[in-house]
């Protein structure tokens, strides 16, 4: 049967467009500062659970295994997960999995992404596509995304004012994190007037390219209790995915995330919570771009479906609002290293907890929602997590 | 790869992505002092006293960052090596190139480069080996030319 | 009482040459579907999907969008990929069920290596690029051959470890015989004696053409569930008692060479799940790594089938034959079948699971009830997984 798991640390660090560290020395230097945050050592550490999205950012086949050592487990069980932007959340439940199922009691999940070293993420991100009937047309992110959102906006009708309005809260929120890459103080109108990458997406609706590593602590109940008297659970689990082939979808257009609403149920039925708007009092989540936070919020239940413009209009989601989402900044103002997405489980634990230093909402937390969302329109990891 | 076959549909392509790597904080300093001053240096655990080749800014044992840089003499033992024929245009070389990895005296660990000055046959595993360090040095792991038995 | 995790239908796809008329997404849909007949299960009844794959080998990034359709992921909890062997689906979904007994779990893999490179190139450049890139990668890329470069590498480790053990170049062709005779049952050609091993093209001392596995194409597919939930569905299941994998230094400078520490570390901990204290007498059939030939003796000791100075006895007196006390491979292994890399380590999962069956046709060990399948990842890494399945 499951076991109840908990998280008890967080190791972090800056995010920058360019970090000089190797992967190998960003994974030290988060793995120790977790393990210094819980007041763990090396020792201590049963598994390792690694999580890097797409090898061809950083050129190194089978990326992980360079940073074995600097993990903390050498001959010790280690194992990759890769599933596009949802490592972010996917990697902390197969961390969870080890030791939900009683295999483990103390496990690492370290997430990492290298995009500098590269000559064009662009470049890289066409590696992606399926090579026969996607890659000769020479399909990009910035049209992958105005798909995806133009059928949103016009399913929703939200506007680009409303997007603009996530890209201004998020990058301000930004100010406030030491790690962020990429804090701005903006107006709407400088959103709007941001060159157009592919309508309705512009420059500044979008998530900057990143440098960075993430850690995570997971512990059983019996270590978790041993460790710290407030334990953070790990209360629900959700992953959806959907096919490949895009282009003819159950549900036959791009705007409504029907695999993205699958995983948050599966995560709110695990978590006991049927009322996501009234009973999480926190979120974080995967804002690659504006109308992804949004889209995620409507999926996630933390708004009614289609209500996303209407929650931003409101301030709903500000810092000092009633259910705050990325006061980290998220991806857009902290920076976006893709597998390393798992900063928003960070900052929800550490919104918990009490630890956000300047980014702490005023409010009280006691449970958060996180997801990830990558793919061809695909995949959508969700973790919920909080205090009994 | 497989033979087109007549009947098929296939669709050829290749990834040719280039890259520009760091070598990290540790390798800045290594390669500045193969560079300009045919040094080897390692790092040594203030803790567990061990001496890391090629040098990092941790150590894996200890888990700890608590590292200083000592220069390693360009010496040491053949972990073990291995020899090719094969050439890049398919042809079979006269002389074989050989890889070897080589443990610097003192030091934990070791590098992989070439072995020159010396026939598959010569080598054993465990003998001396030492450095050749090229003449014109760039700040990269070729600043080493290759490792050979060491002279008397 | 501890419900145990059960393998309910197995699905394995290996053509017999290049797979060329089949893209990857339809071969592994066969190996699922296989999988699924014997499970006699639908796609509505799958609670969740994992898969493996390398983004490398397959020459796309996020392979894992790709395999998803083919596994009956659509619209379930399917967001998992392991960037290893397929072996870890294995370690994944055993740990899926384990936390939730009432889930229904397909693990699967798929490989093809005949989208790779005319040259041949296709792998060896990856071990390069698989390297850090500030001690390694320059000099393992700038190599005079680079088609050299694996078995150069391969030949580093079976040196080191013919120096310690004193292991001849016979003995490693003798683990080639024996695996390419055992892949021989229902087959015309008949396998290479020790000479005929010893005379085929010389890669890399000791590394020859006939002791390295050549790469191949093939899908593979398990279904995992509870005990409980097996024995309602399933008339053979096959139970997974332990699991266990870890890695050594990922550079390949750092090691102890010509140890498989890895294998030592990951044996251990199935070993323990499992409750076995003497392997080399409580295991009836083993199908592990034989990538080269040396490896599979070096697996073989770290393992803990045969101390080191007894692994030329061990050949000698035929421990690991298809008739002896021990077999090793019986299935023809890597040498014998092809290396369907990132795949291969599932595929070894499933040919034991047939033995406990008693569905190996043709070389079948007679009253198998227990069996250790084992997974290397391949050069540069140090890498293993092991799994100890028991009859049902």
């Amino acid at each position: 049967m499951a076991r109840r798991v908990a998280i008890v640390g967080v190791g972090m660090q800056k995010y920058e467009f360019h970090k000089i560290q190797t992967i190998e020395e960003m994974i030290f230097e988060v793995a120790l500062d977790a393990l210094e945050r819980s007041k763990l050592s090396r020792e201590d550490i049963e598994a390792v659970v690694f999580g890097g999205a797409v090898d061809a950012m950083c050129g190194i086949h089978n990326s992980d295994k360079v940073a074995i050592a600097a993990s903390g487990g050498l001959l010790k069980p280690t194992m990759r997960n890769s599933t596009s932007g949802s490592t972010a959340i996917s990697t902390p439940i197969l961390g969870y999995d080890h030791v939900a199922s009683g295999l483990y009691d103390i496990v690492m999940v370290l997430c990492y992404e290298k995009m500098s070293e590269n000559e064009s993420a662009q470049k890289v991100f066409s590696t992606v596509y399926d090579e026969v009937f996607v890659r000769p047309i020479g399909l990009n992110v910035p049209i992958q995304c105005s798909l995806e959102a133009r059928a949103y906006l016009h399913r929703y009708g939200i506007t680009e004012r409303q997007m603009a309005k996530v890209s201004v809260k998020n990058r301000g929120n930004a100010l406030s994190n030491p790690y962020a890459q990429l804090p701005m103080k903006l107006t709407v109108e400088d959103v709007l007037a941001s060159p157009y990458l592919s309508w309705p997406v512009k420059l500044l609706d979008t998530s900057p390219v990143t440098d960075g590593a993430r850690a995570v602590i997971l512990a059983s109940e019996d270590v978790a209790r041993t460790i710290t008297d407030d334990p953070v659970w790990v209360r629900g689990v959700g992953r959806g995915a959907d096919s490949v082939w895009f282009m003819g979808r159950k549900n036959y257009d791009l705007g409504r995330l029907d695999y993205a609403y699958l995983a948050g149920k599966q995560a709110y039925d695990m978590a006991g919570i049927k009322n996501p708007m009234t009973e999480v009092d926190y979120a974080e989540v995967y804002d690659p771009f504006t109308y992804k936070e949004m889209q995620h919020c409507e999926a996630l239940g933390l708004c009614p479906e289609g209500g996303a413009g209407r929650m931003i209009d409101e301030g709903v989601s500000l810092k000092n609002g009633p259910l705050p989402v990325n006061a980290s900044g998220g991806l857009m103002g902290e920076g976006n290293p893709i597998g390393a997405g798992m900063s928003r489980l960070c900052w929800s634990y550490l919104q918990i907890k009490g630890e956000a230093g300047d980014c702490q909402v005023p409010k009280e937390v006691n449970t958060a929602v996180t997801n990830g969302w990558g793919g061809m329109y695909q995949y959508n990891a969700v973790m919920v997590i909080g205090r009994d | 790869m497989a033979k087109k076959k007549q009947d098929l549909f296939t669709y050829d392509g290749q990834i040719q992505i280039n890259y520009r790597w760091s070598v990290g904080q540790a390798g800045e300093r290594f390669f500045t002092e193969l560079r300009d001053h045919k040094r080897i240096m390692g790092a040594r655990c203030r803790k567990c006293s061990r001496i890391m080749v090629p040098p990092r800014i941790f150590c894996e044992e200890c888990f700890v960052q608590d590292m200083e840089w000592v220069e390693v003499e360009p010496k040491g033992t053949l972990v073990t090596f291995g020899d090719s024929y094969f050439s890049t245009d398919g042809k079979r070389l006269k002389d074989p190139w050989m890889l070897g990895i080589v443990r610097f005296n003192g030091s934990d660990g070791g590098l992989i480069h070439f072995i020159g000055e010396a026939r598959p046959e010569d080598l054993k595993i465990g003998m001396p080996m030492e450095v050749v360090f090229n003449d014109k040095r760039e700040g990269n792991i070729f600043d080493i030319k290759y490792f050979r038995p060491a002279k008397k | 009482m501890k419900d145990r995790v059960c393998i309910i239908g197995i699905g394995v796809v290996e053509p017999p040459e290049a797979a060329v008329d089949l893209s990857h997404k339809e071969l592994l849909f066969q190996a699922t579907r296989q999988a699924m007949d014997e499970a006699g299960i639908e796609r509505g009844d799958i609670n969740g999907a994992i898969t493996t794959s390398y983004d490398f080998l397959e020459g796309r990034s996020l392979s894992n969008q790709y395999t998803l359709d083919s596994i009956g992921g659509v619209m379930k909890p399917c967001d998992l990929r392991l960037g290893d062997d397929g072996i870890y689906s294995l370690f994944a979904g055993f740990m899926e069920v384990l936390a939730d007994p009432s889930l229904i779990i397909v693990v699967g893999s798929v490989q093809k290596a005949s989208e790779r490179d005319p040259q041949g190139l296709g792998f060896q450049k990856l071990i390069a690029d698989s390297m850090e890139p500030a001690f390694s990668k320059p000099l393992c890329r700038s190599v005079p051959g680079l088609l050299g470069l694996e078995a150069v590498l391969a030949a580093m480790e079976a040196r080191a470890f013919m120096e310690r053990t004193g292991l001849t170049e016979e003995d490693l062709a003798a683990v080639a015989v024996k695996n390419l005779k055992n892949v021989q049952p229902g087959r015309k050609k008949k396998g290479p004696d020790l000479k005929g091993v010893l005379g085929s093209e010389l890669l890399s001392w000791p590394i020859r053409q006939a002791t390295k596995a050549r790469e191949s194409d093939a899908a593979c597919a398990l279904i995992m569930t509870s005990e409980r939930r097996a024995g309602r569905l399933s008339e053979q299941p096959v139970f997974v008692d332990g699991v266990g994998w870890s890695s050594d230094h990922g550079h390949f400078f750092l090691r102890e060479h010509g140890r498989a520490r890895e294998t030592l570390m990951a044996a251990r901990q199935a070993y323990c799940m499992a409750g076995l204290r003497r392997p080399d007498q409580e295991i009836d059939l083993a199908e592990i790594s034989d990538w080269y030939a040396h490896r599979e003796l070096m697996h073989c000791e770290a393992l803990g089938f045969c101390e080191a100075q007894d692994l030329a006895r061990c050949l000698d007196e035929g421990v690991f034959e298809k008739d002896g006390p021990l077999p090793v491979n019986v299935s023809g292994g890597l040498l014998g079948r092809g290396n369907a890399i990132g795949t291969s380590g599932l595929i070894r999962v499933a040919q034991v699971a047939r033995q406990l069956q008693g569905r190996a046709n043709g070389s079948q060990v007679p009253g198998a009830k227990v069996g250790l399948a084992h997974s290397w990842s391949g050069p540069p890494v140090a890498t293993a997984g092991v799994a100890v399945l028991s009859r049902w």
